[in-house]
């Protein structure tokens, strides 16, 4: 749709034709050749953006993807810009193209604005994992403790706060948009950018945070039963245990030369 | 020989080798899934590297020997335990070729002796979280330190064991061993 040629073909006049001149015939006609002119004109903008975009991107990604991006987000600028208010087209595009290519990266990766890939990957294998792993006490190994952490992560989410937690379902487990989910909420898209990044705050500290794990009732029994054992066992040793223990040890010191 | 007369730091090794040696014994106990020969093992091992870390004067002074023979103590048994893993099966517990010392057992209540074979049968790495935060008493970030995990791969652990550990909690209480037999220590 962009080709210079195609452009003539279509039957348009060649001779060159100012920027100023093709905007006020494009808003005046909205005559669909003339839009295709100017996103053809205003298209470097695109190339430009997408340099600055790629290099900050915290995923790789083809320079073609956030260019076709990029692309969608001119085309969206050309037809909402408003001429004659004080606002250069190009600052308006810029705007455009760049939130267009940082939908395409977050589609990319999911949606990551903290950069925490491994949260959100396992937020993704849980969301596969339809029914979340009940009891597997006996079995050991990195699959047992890998579904350990998604059933300590489904609590997790479980006790958000009810609108993080809905974002977060919506868009791990539907597999929503920001903008579909913003829609469902009655939010803007930023509030739910701002939701999604509280709620992986949370969870990140949720399985993270040292100290006792906040689901867990029996966890003080638990630690109780042990120190009632270990002083059950401490109560067999005897006192000539001791005296013959610890003349052992003095002897293994003086032959190894410690004393 | 014990004693080491005119050897101050000698006297202090010795105060605190009876003081300590029965509480660490039976934690060491518990972390080697109620074997007495490799706790007393770990034992000996650590106020070994005890008296070392005391007359090396180039080593990083210790504020609280308790506290550092504690965590040196869990270490050392979750090492034994594992150069022996695969050869602590339940029974062993009651086996005098394996447990030298079957008297010191005789008078230990059924209920704690299942909490050793339970211990004994977790995974390694259940049992190695579990010994040091509630036997070492270390928080989750020093734990996954000492373990080169992640401290979400440690919670995770300890959820784990937890979940295999609380059944046998309700038991002990429900036999009247929980609550009551408290600070009987010697």
């Amino acid at each position: 749709m962009t080709h210079r040629q195609n452009l003539r073909l279509a039957g348009l006049p060649a001779e060159p034709t100012t920027p100023d001149e093709l905007w006020r015939a494009y808003k005046a006609t909205d005559e669909r050749l003339l839009r295709d002119q100017l996103i053809h004109y205003y298209m470097p903008l695109v190339r430009y953006v997408a340099d600055r975009v790629s290099v900050g991107a915290p995923v790789h990604a083809e320079q073609a993807d956030l260019v076709s991006a990029g692309m969608w987000g001119l085309f969206d600028a050309v037809r909402r810009f408003t001429p004659d208010q004080g606002v250069r087209f190009e600052t308006y595009a810029v705007i455009h193209i760049r939130g267009a290519m940082i939908d395409e990266l977050r589609r990319l990766r999911r949606w990551s604005p903290a950069g925490d890939a491994s949260l959100e990957e396992l937020l993704d294998s849980g969301a596969e994992e339809h029914d979340l792993p009940g009891a597997a006490a006996e079995d050991s190994g990195a699959a047992a403790e890998d579904r350990e952490l998604l059933r300590l992560l489904a609590h997790a989410v479980h006790a958000l706060p009810e609108r993080e937690k809905t974002v977060v379902t919506l868009f791990f487990y539907e597999g929503l948009t920001r903008v579909e989910i913003a829609d469902v909420l009655g939010l803007t898209a930023q509030a739910v950018d701002r939701l999604h990044a509280e709620a992986l705050t949370r969870l990140r500290a949720a399985l993270a945070a040292p100290g006792e794990d906040p689901f867990d009732a029996g966890g003080d029994l638990v630690r109780d039963m042990l120190h009632e054992t270990e002083q059950a066992l401490s109560r067999t040793v005897t006192r000539t245990d001791t005296d013959d223990a610890l003349a052992a040890l003095w002897r293994r010191i003086a032959s190894d030369g410690q004393v | 020989m014990p004693g080491q007369p005119g050897r101050p730091v000698g006297a202090a090794f010795d105060a605190l080798y009876r003081d300590l040696r029965p509480r660490l014994l039976g934690k060491a106990a518990l972390v080697c899934g109620g074997m007495p020969a490799l706790a007393h093992d770990a034992v000996q091992e650590a106020f070994y590297q005890c008296w070392r870390r005391m007359n090396d004067p180039d080593a990083e002074p210790v504020r609280a020997w308790d506290a550092w023979l504690t965590t040196t103590v869990v270490r050392e048994a979750i090492g034994l335990s594992r150069r022996h893993s695969g050869s602590i099966p339940l029974d062993d517990v009651d086996r005098p070729a394996r447990a030298p010392e079957p008297a010191a057992l005789m008078d230990v209540k059924e209920g704690y002796l299942k909490v050793c074979r339970a211990i004994a049968r977790l995974p390694l790495r259940q049992r190695e979280a579990v010994a040091l935060r509630h036997l070492a008493g270390l928080p989750t970030a020093e734990i996954a330190r000492t373990m080169g995990i992640e401290t979400s791969t440690v919670r995770a652990l300890l959820s784990q064991a937890r979940r295999t550990l609380a059944p046998l909690s309700q038991e002990l209480r429900r036999m009247g061993l929980l609550d009551g037999e408290r600070g009987g220590e010697q």
